[in-house]
C-alpha cells in the first residue's frame, strides 16, 4: 500500500457503526449539557466571536490579527508600503509595556530582542519574507525591567487584493515556561550520558507487570527514595454495587469485577476479550502518568501504578484524571459497549525502611475500597500529617536544650541569568548567641559547635519553610561534613520530605569541595542516595581544591557553583576569565548548570552572562536577610540577635 | 481533492447546513452534532493524545455551537466556526494542565513512535487488511511528529477544506496554509518512508 492509498483512506469521512452510535450519545450529552447550563443560567458562548470564519474580510493582516487575539495570542504587522510597524496589546505585554505607552517601531524592536538573537531573528524573517512562505522562530526579548522572556513567533507573509506580498504578520506568545522546562529536559538527557553507568537509574517498563513482578518494582522503588502507589478498581457499572463489596478476592468479587466480565454473560468472548479490556483501561491508566512509571494489573480489574517520587497531591491528580477517564468513555467490546466505574486508592510511601511493597499494595487496596464504601473517587490510606499535627516549637526545643545558642535561618536570592530574575535562594543556618551572629552553622569548620539536633532543627525548618512557598520556587542548602557522616540524618530528611509532602526536587544541597576531600566515600555514597530521594546535588567552592575536574565525571552533580576566588576580581584578571569561562562550557557540555557567588558589580554580572553561567548571587543581586514568614514560631524570633538590614531591597533590574 | 467544496457534500447526508430553513432549528443541531462530533474529535486527535481532553474541548465546542446555533446554521459551512472554537477549547484547556504534558509550540512531542493501537478497532494492528480507522491511526502517529500547525493545515486538507478555508479556519495567512500543507505531505512522506510504507507522489502536490 503506498502512502497515497493509506491517505485515501484516512481521508474517508464516513463513520462506523460504532461511532455513529457514538456521535448519538455526544449529541444526548451536548443538549443535556446545553440545557443545564440554561437552567442556571450560564452563558457558555460570552467569550466566542460568532462571525462566520469563511466570510468577510479581505485583509489578511487583519483576519490574523483578529484570530490571535481570540487566542490570546500577540501580534506584531509590518506594512510594506508604508514601512509601518504595529504590535498588540497582548504583544505589547509580552514585551513589558502597558499597553498604549510606547511607540511601536522596528528601532524599538531591535533593542527588545536579546543581542544574541538579533542575527537570527533577522536571517528568519528576511528568508520568510524572500521564500514567501512561512517560518517559526524562537527567541528572547528583554523587558524594560531587565526581565527575560522567551517568545515564539509565526512569522507570515500577507498578500493584497492581487495576491502580490504586501507585509509580515508574526503571531507570538510568551513560552518561557516550556522553554525552560524544555532545556532542563535536555540539561537531564546530557547529564545522563555523561554520567557513568550503572548510577543512571532504572530503566522505565513499558509493559503492564503482573502482581509479583510489580510488588518488586514497588521495593526496588522504595530503597530509592519516596512516592505513591496508586490502585485503581475496575467494575461494570452495571454489576449491582451491593454484591460487589466484598473483602479479599473471592468468586463473588472476580465475577462482579473486570476479571469476571467475560463471564458473566454481558459480553460473551472470553479470554481475548477480557485481555482486550485490560488494554483498553491500561491505556487510559499509562495516558495519565509519566512514561517512566511503571503500571501492573495487581489483581483481576485491579491496575497498580508507582508514581515514584511524586508528591501526593500531584498523585492525588493524577488518580482523578485516571477514575474520570475510565468512567467518562465507553469501552467497546466486540459489537457491546460497557460502561466501567472506577475507584482509586493512594498510599505514600517514605523510602527504606518504610512498609515492604506486598504490605503497600494490600493498603492502597484497602483504600479504594473505602473510596467505594465511601462513594468518593479516591482515598488516601493515612493522610498526610494535617496542620495541627505537624512538628512544632521545634525551634523553641533546640533553644532549650542549647540555651546560649539559637539558629535562625538566613535566605539570600539567587538570579537566573536565562530570565533575569529571582528563582531561588539559598538558605543559610546560622548559629547566634547572645553576643551576635556567628558563622555558618552549616560551614564545615562549625562542625564540632553544632549537634544533631541543631542539624535536624535546621532540616525541619527548611522542608517546612519549602512546603508553605510556591511550589515552582527552588531552595539550596549548604551541609555541613557532620551530615554527610550521619546516615540518620539522611533517613531524617526524608521523612519529613514525606511528611510535608514536599516534591525533593525544589531542594538542592550543596556540598563543597573541602569536605569532598577529606571523606570521598561517604560524600560518594551521600551523593547518590541524596540524588535517588529526588533532590537536586551541588558543589560548592568548585575550582578550590586540586583536581576539581575529575568530581563532574563521577558525582551525580546538578550545579556548580564556581569559587568566590574566580568571581571576586573577574573583571581584571584576565586568567580568572578565562578559567571561568572554561569551567562554564564544560559544565554546560555536562549537564550541570552553573553559579557564581561573590557578584559585587554589574561588570561581572555582565562577563557571566556573556559566558554563559546559569546563576549569579552576592551582594549586587542580594544580601542574605532573615526568613519570615508563618514558619517562625511565636518563640524563635525573640532570641534572634539584631542582623545588619540591607541598604536596599534585592534588586532585579540587574542589566 | 484539496477543493473544500467536496468536505461537507461527503458527509452522510451531504446536506449542506443552512440550507435548509425548513428543519426545525434543534433536530437541526442534533443532526448536525451527530455527523460531525466525531470529525471534530479526530481533527484534534491528530494534534493531542490525550483523549480526555480532546472529548472535553470538542463537548465544549458543541454546546457553544448549540447556544449560537441560531446564528451560525445559516453559514455556508457552520462546522468551520466548530472547528476554531474547539481549537481554542482544547488550547485553553492544555495551557491549564501540567506544563510538561504541553509541549511548546514549536517543539515536537518526543517518544511517539508507533501510534497507540485503538481498543476495538477492526482489523487493528499489523497483518490484517488496511481499513479507515488503522489508516487514520497510522497517519496520526505520523501527524504527532510533525510541527503542530503543519499537523493542523494537513489533517483539514485531507479533511478536503481547501487552503482559503484552512487559513481562516486557523486564523493564518493563505500563504502559509499553501506551503504548509505542501512541506506536511513532504515530511510525512519520509515518515511513511521510514515506517516501510512506499511514499507514492501527487497528493497535496500541485
Amino acid at each position: 500500500m503506498t502512502l497515497e492509498e493509506l491517505l485515501a483512506l484516512a481521508g474517508d469521512r464516513g463513520l462506523s457503526e460504532l461511532e455513529r452510535a457514538r456521535a448519538r450519545r455526544a449529541a444526548r450529552r451536548v443538549e443535556q449539557e446545553y440545557q443545564r447550563a440554561v437552567s442556571e443560567g450560564r452563558d457558555v458562548s460570552s467569550d466566542v466571536d460568532v462571525r462566520d470564519p469563511l466570510a468577510g474580510e479581505i485583509d489578511e493582516a487583519a483576519r490574523i490579527s483578529r484570530a490571535a487575539q481570540l487566542a490570546q495570542l500577540g501580534t506584531l504587522r509590518w506594512n510594506r508600503d508604508s514601512g509601518e510597524l504595529r504590535w498588540s496589546d497582548e504583544m505589547s505585554l509580552i514585551f513589558g509595556y502597558p499597553p498604549g505607552t510606547v511607540r511601536p517601531s522596528v528601532e524599538l524592536l531591535t533593542r527588545l530582542v536579546h543581542p544574541d538573537d538579533v542575527a537570527e531573528v533577522r536571517r528568519t524573517i528576511e528568508s520568510a519574507w524572500r521564500a514567501e512562505a512561512a517560518r517559526e522562530t524562537t527567541f528572547r526579548v528583554i523587558r524594560p525591567d531587565n526581565v527575560i522572556r522567551y517568545l515564539h513567533c509565526l512569522i507570515e507573509i500577507v498578500v493584497d487584493r492581487n495576491e502580490r506580498p504586501c507585509g509580515i504578520v508574526a503571531t507570538g506568545q510568551d513560552v518561557t515556561d516550556a522553554e525552560l522546562a524544555r532545556q532542563e529536559r535536555a540539561r537531564l538527557s546530557r547529564r545522563r550520558q555523561t554520567l557513568p553507568a550503572g548510577h543512571a537509574g532504572r530503566e522505565p517498563v513499558d509493559e503492564l507487570l503482573d502482581r509479583p513482578r510489580f510488588v518488586d518494582e514497588i521495593d526496588a522503588a522504595r530503597r530509592d527514595g519516596s512516592g505513591v502507589l496508586l490502585v485503581v478498581a475496575v467494575e461494570s457499572a452495571g454489576s449491582d454495587p451491593a454484591a460487589s463489596i466484598v473483602d479479599g478476592f473471592d468468586d463473588g468479587e472476580l465475577t462482579s469485577r473486570l476479571g469476571g466480565i467475560s463471564t458473566t454473560g454481558h459480553v460473551g468472548g472470553g479470554a481475548e476479550d477480557h485481555d482486550l479490556l485490560v488494554a483498553a483501561v491500561g491505556t487510559v491508566v499509562r495516558r495519565a502518568v509519566r512514561h517512566s512509571d511503571v503500571c501492573g494489573v495487581t489483581a483481576p480489574g485491579e491496575f497498580g501504578v508507582l508514581l515514584h517520587r511524586t508528591t501526593l497531591n500531584a498523585a492525588r491528580v493524577i488518580a482523578e484524571t485516571i477514575v474520570a477517564g475510565i468512567r467518562r468513555q465507553p469501552f467497546v467490546l466486540g459489537r457491546a459497549r460497557l460502561r466501567l466505574d472506577a475507584w482509586a486508592g493512594l498510599v505514600r510511601y517514605p523510602g527504606r525502611d518504610g512498609r515492604r511493597g506486598a504490605d503497600l499494595l494490600l493498603d492502597a487496596e484497602t483504600a479504594w475500597r473505602q473510596a467505594r464504601a465511601g462513594n468518593l473517587r479516591c482515598a488516601v490510606l493515612g493522610e498526610p500529617v494535617g496542620t495541627a499535627r505537624r512538628p512544632v516549637g521545634r525551634s523553641g526545643q533546640a533553644r532549650e536544650r542549647d540555651t546560649g545558642r539559637v539558629v535562625t535561618l538566613d535566605a539570600q536570592p539567587i538570579l537566573d541569568l536565562r530570565v533575569n530574575q529571582i528563582t531561588r535562594q539559598e538558605i543559610l543556618p546560622r548559629l547566634v548567641d547572645g553576643g551576635g551572629p556567628h558563622p555558618d552553622a552549616g560551614a564545615p569548620e562549625d562542625t564540632e559547635r553544632g549537634d544533631e539536633l541543631i542539624d535536624r532543627w535546621v532540616i525541619d525548618h527548611i522542608v517546612e519553610l519549602v512546603a508553605r512557598g510556591a511550589r515552582t520556587s527552588h531552595y539550596q542548602v549548604n551541609l555541613s561534613g557532620r551530615f554527610l557522616a550521619d546516615p540518620d540524618l539522611l533517613e531524617h530528611l526524608q521523612h519529613r520530605l514525606w511528611e510535608y509532602d514536599v516534591d525533593p526536587a525544589q531542594l538542592t544541597f550543596e556540598i563543597t569541595e573541602t569536605v569532598l576531600a577529606s571523606n570521598p566515600t561517604e560524600v560518594v555514597n551521600f551523593a547518590y542516595t541524596l540524588r535517588q530521594l529526588g533532590c537536586h546535588l551541588a558543589l560548592d567552592d568548585f575550582g578550590s581544591g586540586p583536581a576539581p575536574l575529575s568530581h563532574l565525571t563521577y558525582l551525580p552533580l546538578d550545579l556548580v557553583k564556581i569559587d568566590g576566588g574566580f568571581i571576586a576580581g573577574l573583571p581584571s584578571s584576565r586568567p580568572n576569565q578565562l578559567v571561568v569561562r572554561s569551567y562554564v562550557e564544560i559544565c554546560r557540555e555536562l549537564g550541570i548548570r552553573t553559579a557564581a557567588g561573590h557578584v559585587r558589580d554589574a561588570t561581572t554580572l555582565d562577563l557571566l552572562r556573556e559566558y554563559g553561567m546559569d546563576f549569579a548571587q552576592g551582594s549586587l543581586i542580594g544580601r542574605p536577610e532573615p526568613v519570615t514568614g508563618p514558619h517562625r514560631s511565636a518563640s524563635a524570633p525573640t532570641a534572634r540577635a539584631p542582623r545588619p538590614r540591607p541598604t536596599a531591597r534585592p534588586s532585579v533590574a540587574l542589566g | 481533492m484539496s477543493s473544500g467544496d467536496k468536505a461537507v457534500a461527503r458527509t452522510d447526508s451531504g446536506a449542506r447546513w443552512g440550507d435548509r430553513g425548513q428543519v426545525e432549528s434543534d433536530a437541526g443541531f442534533e443532526e448536525f452534532c451527530q455527523q460531525n462530533f466525531v470529525l471534530v474529535e479526530r481533527f484534534l486527535l491528530n494534534q493531542c493524545p490525550d483523549h480526555g481532553l480532546v472529548e472535553d474541548a470538542v463537548q465544549e465546542a458543541f454546546v457553544t455551537a448549540r447556544a449560537r446555533w441560531e446564528q451560525i446554521r445559516g453559514y455556508e459551512k457552520p462546522l468551520a466556526w466548530v472547528y476554531q472554537i474547539a481549537r481554542h477549547r482544547l488550547a485553553v484547556a492544555r495551557r491549564r494542565g501540567r506544563p510538561q504534558a504541553a509541549p511548546g509550540p514549536d517543539e515536537q512531542p518526543g517518544g511517539v513512535a508507533a501510534p497507540v493501537r485503538q481498543f476495538g478497532a477492526p482489523g487493528g494492528g499489523t497483518g490484517g487488511p488496511m481499513t479507515p480507522a488503522t489508516a487514520r491511526e497510522l497517519l496520526q502517529g505520523w501527524l504527532r511528529q510533525l510541527p503542530p500547525r503543519q499537523a493542523e493545515v494537513f489533517t483539514l486538507a485531507l479533511d478536503g477544506w481547501s487552503d482559503h478555508e484552512i487559513a481562516r479556519v486557523l486564523g493564518i495567512a493563505y500563504h502559509t496554509a499553501r506551503t504548509y500543507r505542501q512541506e506536511a505531505r513532504r515530511r510525512l512522506g519520509d515518515l511513511a518512508r521510514r515506517d516501510g510504507v512506499e511514499p507514492g507522489s501527487g497528493w497535496g502536490r500541485e
